[in-house]
């Protein structure tokens, strides 16, 4: 585990752009960055500036245009296919906005399915998806369904998900979105609590300015461009 | 990925899965009913083509006036004292049950059962396949009268050995008479037969000789016709017109159309048949080697029309499995970007298609299958009941059952290739961002 005093992550002149000629169009342009490891950052900024992107090409979803994104010291433009897989695998952790969980799954089979990709085996990965369902409060609710959970039921199964294979980076869209004031709270609260635990690196896109407050960093947005960055609190 | 997790994948859309399964099943039962069919006739084949391996066939050709040469007695002795030639006998096969005008000629799609006549001597050794199973072989006596042409030994007649189905299906015993062309006989064996195609063996052996006398008997007034026409004079009280008509038969004992040559080393048969065609080049010599290629290709002709149509049966299911599953990663697009998001390769996540298409695949595969067996078992007793002979028509082996099940995972797993690869190259970031 890096110590926190190292660059979890360092962007310089990250670029994006999707398209040629006159439909281009420029996620990102020329971003530079830099997240210390254990760090906690919340990005915003309007629809459009680029922070899905930026997400996408830190989790080893897509690939950079131009300029470097370093992870933990790998260069992810760098990485082949079979490479940022096993980036997917083994160094992130994604939640998502709209919990994306698999509805034929229970809560059980949707949290230890990272570790099936991973190639674990099948009691290990039982085990070790019922421990963190069980951190995450949702011990009683292994075998249930998504569709027989709560919003922020499903939430934290997604964080347990993104949490199962301890990965050093978390990667959050929107994670509150879809919750109401209070469940959305607590989520931030357990995210944070959960992080501290494993040092993990956070990295929290959202247009929810209470969960920008209780960041330590906050950065925003604009164009593809950094605008601003502050430490909140 | 555990099989219930699988199961339930394919069942998400449970309508269409099922659908997809009939048509699978419907496939699948469609290649095992018409495959057991085909296995039972390829056992019937090569069965056919063992029993016919120990004896060469000899045929001589009607002419145009309608009459046949035969082979001379001279010929047949020379033959008789070939290398390898264990006995040489002529063979007669009739209609178990006689032919009745009225019905046999609508039934020629339905195998009669055969009586077979044979030098009661030499009984074993032209059907060196058969196993009698109660009773015992014919023998020379069993042909013979004892004083006189109508008088034998056995209290119900000349001696008979039927196949062990028609007695079963008739009920027939050993030392009991039974009717074999409208004529009693005493029953002394029982025997089992190689499994070969049907109304290629015969259900009944009997004594050549009995069986040409009821067979080719002319009819009383045939034989006067025939008399007076060679102006023969014909003096009743010395010669009445029944052993006159069997003089003639006797006179025309060497006149078969068929001649059976057993031949004492199978494995020589070709030889023989070759040693036999040098010496009498106006006959036709029909090796084992011969025969065993026409049963052979009858059995192909029929092999491969089964073949054909249990292939595009099962092909339409496996173009079920393809919609269904392309239909079904179209579905799944945002789940497969989350699994990509979560650390699935593009091998992977095509191997959880295949997996669910094989399963689909091979459920319809099970279903066709049970489906299959449960006809079989049930049409079985029945073709048998409907054939004089007692057949059955449909062998379910072991291999067969393997092969289609192979045959239903593997044509799922075909089919989704396909929507395999096309899921392998789901692009993660644009199934994301259409959230």
């Amino acid at each position: 585990m890096p110590s926190e005093s190292a660059s979890a992550i360092e962007l310089r002149g990250l670029t994006k752009t999707y398209g040629v000629g006159e439909r281009a169009v420029h996620a990102l342009r020329g971003l530079d960055l830099e997240v210390a490891a254990g760090e906690w950052l919340a990005v915003t900024g309007a629809s459009g500036s680029g922070k899905s992107t930026l997400l996408h090409i830190l989790g080893g979803l897509d690939r950079p245009t131009a300029g470097t994104a370093r992870v933990l010291g790998r260069d992810l433009a760098e990485l082949d296919a079979a490479g940022r897989t096993l980036h997917r695998r083994h160094t992130v952790g994604f939640v998502f906005q709209q919990f994306l969980l698999l509805p034929t799954l229970t809560a059980l089979e949707n949290v230890a399915m990272p570790l099936r990709y991973a190639g674990v085996g099948g009691k290990e990965r039982r085990d070790r998806a019922a421990a963190v369902l069980e951190r995450v409060g949702l011990a009683a609710r292994l075998d249930h369904l998504p569709s027989m959970l709560s919003g922020g039921e499903q939430q934290r199964v997604a964080l347990a998900r993104a949490l199962v294979g301890q990965a050093p980076l978390l990667l959050a869209d929107e994670p509150t979105g879809n919750l109401d004031t209070e469940t959305a709270a607590e989520i931030v609260a357990l995210l944070q609590e959960l992080a501290k635990e494993r040092s993990a690196t956070v990295l929290v896109v959202t247009h929810d300015l209470e969960i920008a407050r209780r960041a330590p960093r906050t950065v925003r947005m604009r164009d593809g461009r950094l605008e601003t960055a502050e430490v909140s609190s | 990925m555990a099989l219930p997790v699988v199961i339930r994948e394919a069942f998400r859309a449970r309508a269409r899965a099922v659908l997809t399964i009939a048509g699978i099943t419907i496939g699948i039962y469609t290649l095992f009913v018409l495959g057991s069919i085909a296995e039972h006739f390829r056992a019937s084949v090569d069965a056919a083509k063992d029993y016919v391996s120990g004896s060469v066939r000899l045929v001589t050709k009607t002419d145009a006036s309608g009459q046949n040469p035969g082979i001379p007695p001279e010929l047949l002795e020379r033959i008789r004292e070939l290398e390898g030639v264990a006995a040489v006998t002529s063979e007669l096969t009739l209609l178990f049950d006689g032919f009745d005008l009225q019905s046999d000629p609508l039934t020629f799609l339905m195998p009669k059962a055969l009586v077979d006549g044979v030098d009661p001597e030499l009984a074993p050794l032209v059907h060196r396949g058969f196993e009698v199973v109660d009773g015992r072989w014919l023998e020379r006596a069993d042909g013979l009268p004892d004083d006189g042409l109508d008088r034998v030994r056995l209290p119900h007649g000349p001696g008979a050995m039927v196949s062990k189905k028609i007695a079963r299906k008739r009920g027939y015993r050993v030392g009991e008479p039974v009717t074999i062309r409208r004529e009693s006989y005493t029953l002394v064996g029982i025997y089992t037969t190689p499994e070969v195609p049907m109304g290629l063996l015969p259900d009944g052996i009997v004594p050549i000789e009995r069986l040409r006398q009821r067979f080719e008997a002319p009819s009383a007034d045939a034989a006067r016709a025939f008399l007076e026409e060679a102006g023969v004079q014909v003096d009743p009280a010395t010669m009445t017109m029944a052993t006159l008509a069997q003089r003639l038969i006797r006179d025309q004992r060497d006149r078969y159309l068929l001649w059976v040559v057993v031949i004492d080393e199978p494995d020589r048969a070709t030889a023989t048949a070759a040693r036999i065609e040098a010496i009498a080049p106006g006959v036709a010599v029909i090796s084992p080697e011969r025969l065993a290629e026409e049963i052979e290709r009858a059995g192909q002709m029929f092999i491969v029309i089964t073949f054909v149509i249990s292939i595009i049966a099962s092909i339409v299911g496996g173009l079920l499995i393809v919609n269904t599953m392309a239909m079904s990663v179209l579905e799944r697009r945002r789940e497969i970007g989350i699994r990509i998001a979560c650390g699935a390769s593009s091998g992977q996540i095509a191997r959880e298609v295949l997996i669910e298409a094989g399963t689909l695949g091979a459920i319809g595969a099970a279903l066709g299958l049970l489906g299959g067996l449960a006809t079989v078992a049930a049409l079985n007793p029945w073709v048998a009941s409907q054939l004089e002979t007692g057949d059955t028509i449909f062998r379910p082996t072991l291999r067969l059952g393997l092969i289609v099940v192979v045959y239903g995972v593997g044509l799922g797993a075909a089919a989704g290739l396909y929507p395999a690869w096309r899921a392998a190259r789901t692009d993660p970031v644009e199934t994301l961002r259409a959230l």
